[in-house]
């Protein structure tokens, strides 16, 4: 490997957007997600209708031109709802990946520099982690805590943590034995300086890509545990209970399920396509190896 | 190899402590005295310490633990606060309902999976391959639960409301007509919309209130697994010895079948392993949709209820499977690639 100006490796490319917005996935997917986070941003400002009147007279009405995705048992609006339900998702997947990275991130560099036993510790750690099935102890812990969206958060965020050890860990791995991370420590500085000059720069696509799929990962996790009735609560709407909710209405309205349905999957695979093409563009080896 | 094994397994083991430690102690931290909870808010002082005391309770936390654990170990589980039977009767009983559910849902989404993945790997590029890859990525991003929900309502609510549609007319109700035979075959299954007649109601009947929890349960993992299948056979396609065998002759699809597949399916099998973790998680959602008595809706029911020891021995349980199955997914592994078992 010839030595690498590690400020060159890391500075953007010029040309990453233009390859970015070329590539199909990634285009699909900032288009999905931008219509996701679009919805949830305007809700603060403009809802079609307000989301707490509840007004029996219009409940559970088909889909119509006055209620673009229909009505709900209560009467109210459900593309209002979804809008509103999106900040909550939005907001507990993207504290959650935030979790995982502070706390993640700096382990698996310091496992990664460290090496021995320390780094033997924080994966065996992350072993352990692992061995729980996510959700499984998600639900323990609003258990524990009481349910709630910010308890989703800490649930959902822990998972997070062994995912970017392990992310960062791995990336940083493979340059310690680079030429010019040689050349930095035969220069004389120390470990946490070469980590915080040299790696954590050289690993960000890695964790910006890894980033986007826990983030979709999260939204799927913060639906299935406000569906369990964990999460945000009444009368904050989110997705996974306006599911839960429409599961008993489905005799009499199935758009009240139809509708929040799509939101999930279109945040989801928004985020998943994005993280995708990112890979692509930022990562062409992989590319090759797919 | 020997080695290499022995050090894998020291290692599980002290996985297993571990995870034990935190099960354990998460308990400990769980708000609500099991006595006073089992007695009632009027019981007396006197009454719910005598209940501590019978239950153990009072003893210190490494007495607990101990005793917890070198039960837990030896099979003997704990007894159910709230069942009033031992917690390892409870677990045979539901396990008769998750583990086929979720053998049902494994080997339906390894069959959808491999053709899928192999179909796209064959077709690297052209449009079948792009269709296929598209559809495993809205698959990944479906919720299991909104899958079962629509599925019960298009195979158990649909057709019946659709004989409502056909007498109004209109363009429903010629809709309604066209698919009728599609509506009537729906009907003439009965597939259940939730709930389990229990082993005992014939396998028949059992099997069919399985179906549809586990079809929840693979759509995702199979969609996972034909992204997993497709890459695993494109690498492979791309080695040397794919190269001399199509140089030979052969024809590109003996190729795949008679060296790539068998190759690409060591991280096929890997998958796999990990996926029993995501499958344990599905069922703990499918099966509180579906009102099933298995293992998944014990626990969330025993957490609500603060029947403790069952949350406990069961969480237990769920974690030592899912280290097993990584460990045997590992041991596979090793086997099944022998440079793996040469480096290790």
């Amino acid at each position: 490997m010839a030595m690498l100006d590690p400020a060159r490796e890391a500075a953007p490319d010029p040309g990453v957007w233009r390859r970015a917005l070329a590539n199909r996935s990634f285009l699909i997917g900032l288009i999905l997600s931008i219509a996701i986070l679009l919805a949830g941003a305007l809700s603060f400002f403009w809802t079609p209708y307000g989301i707490s009147g509840v007004n029996v007279a219009a409940r559970l009405q088909a889909p119509s031109a006055a209620h673009w995705f229909g009505t709900d048992h209560f009467g109210r609006d459900i593309l209002s709802m979804i809008m509103v339900g999106a900040r909550n998702s939005i907001a507990v997947a993207l504290v959650a990946v935030g979790i995982g990275m502070l706390a993640g991130v700096p382990l698996g560099l310091w496992a990664a520099a460290r090496g021995g036993w320390l780094d033997a510790v924080v994966m065996r750690g992350n072993d352990v982690v692992f061995a729980f099935p996510a959700l499984l102890s998600a639900v323990m812990i609003t258990a524990v805590f009481g349910p709630g969206a910010v308890n989703a958060i800490i649930a959902i965020g822990i998972f997070n943590v062994p995912v970017f050890a392990r992310v960062a860990r791995a990336g940083a791995m493979a340059l310690w034995p680079r030429d010019y991370i040689l050349a930095a420590r035969a220069a004389g500085k120390g470990k946490g300086r070469i980590t915080r000059e040299h790696i954590l720069p050289n690993i960000m696509h890695l964790l910006i890509v890894q980033g986007t799929i826990q983030f979709s990962l999260g939204i799927l996790a913060e639906a299935g545990l406000s569906y369990l009735g964990l999460g945000a609560q009444p009368p904050a709407p989110s997705w996974g209970r306006m599911l839960a909710e429409a599961q008993t209405m489905m005799a009499l309205g199935p758009h009240t399920a139809l509708f929040p349905g799509l939101a999930i999957i279109i945040a989801v695979l928004g985020f998943n396509l994005m993280g995708d093409g990112l890979r692509d563009v930022l990562d062409p080896k992989l590319k090759a190896a797919r | 190899m020997a080695v290499w094994l022995a050090s894998r397994l020291a290692m599980t083991a002290a996985t297993v402590l571990v995870a034990s430690l935190v099960v354990f102690g998460v308990m400990e931290v769980l708000p609500g005295d099991p006595a006073r909870l089992m007695l009632g808010m009027n019981a007396t002082q006197d009454a719910v310490a005598a209940l501590r005391t019978q239950m153990g309770l009072d003893l210190p936390l490494p007495v607990r633990y101990w005793t917890w654990i070198t039960g837990f170990l030896t099979g003997d589980l704990g007894r159910s606060y709230t069942y009033g039977v031992p917690v390892a009767e409870l677990v045979a009983e539901r396990l008769a309902v998750s583990l086929p559910l979720a053998l049902m849902a494994l080997a339906l989404s390894t069959l959808i999976a491999l053709p899928v993945g192999l179909f796209a790997a064959s077709r690297h590029g052209k449009t079948g391959d792009v269709a296929m890859m598209g559809l495993a990525q809205i698959g990944v991003a479906v919720p299991n639960f909104w899958f079962a929900i629509i599925l019960v309502w298009l195979l158990v609510l649909l057709p019946f409301q659709a004989q409502a549609w056909v007498a109004q007319g209109g363009l429903w109700g010629a809709l309604a007509t066209v698919l009728s035979p599609v509506f009537a075959f729906f009907q003439w299954l009965k597939l259940p919309a939730g709930g389990f007649p229990g082993w005992e109601a014939g396998s028949v009947a059992a099997l069919k209130a399985l179906i549809l929890p586990a079809i929840a349960l693979a759509l995702p993992q199979a969609a996972i697994l034909s992204r997993v299948t497709r890459s695993a056979l494109l690498e492979v396609l791309g080695e040397d010895y794919i190269r001399t065998a199509r140089a030979k002759g052969l024809p590109r699809n003996l190729v795949i079948r008679r060296h790539a597949l068998r190759n690409a399916l060591i991280p096929v099998i890997t998958i796999l392993g990990l996926q029993f973790s995501f499958l344990i998680a599905g069922t703990i959602i499918i099966e509180n949709v579906f009102y099933l008595p298995g293992l998944g809706r014990l626990v969330f029911q025993a957490i609500t209820q603060r029947d403790l020891i069952v949350v406990q021995s069961v969480t237990m349980l769920l974690v030592m499977g899912v280290i097993v199955v990584n460990l045997l997914t590992d041991v596979l592994y090793a086997i099944a690639d022998p440079r793996l078992r040469r480096a290790a």
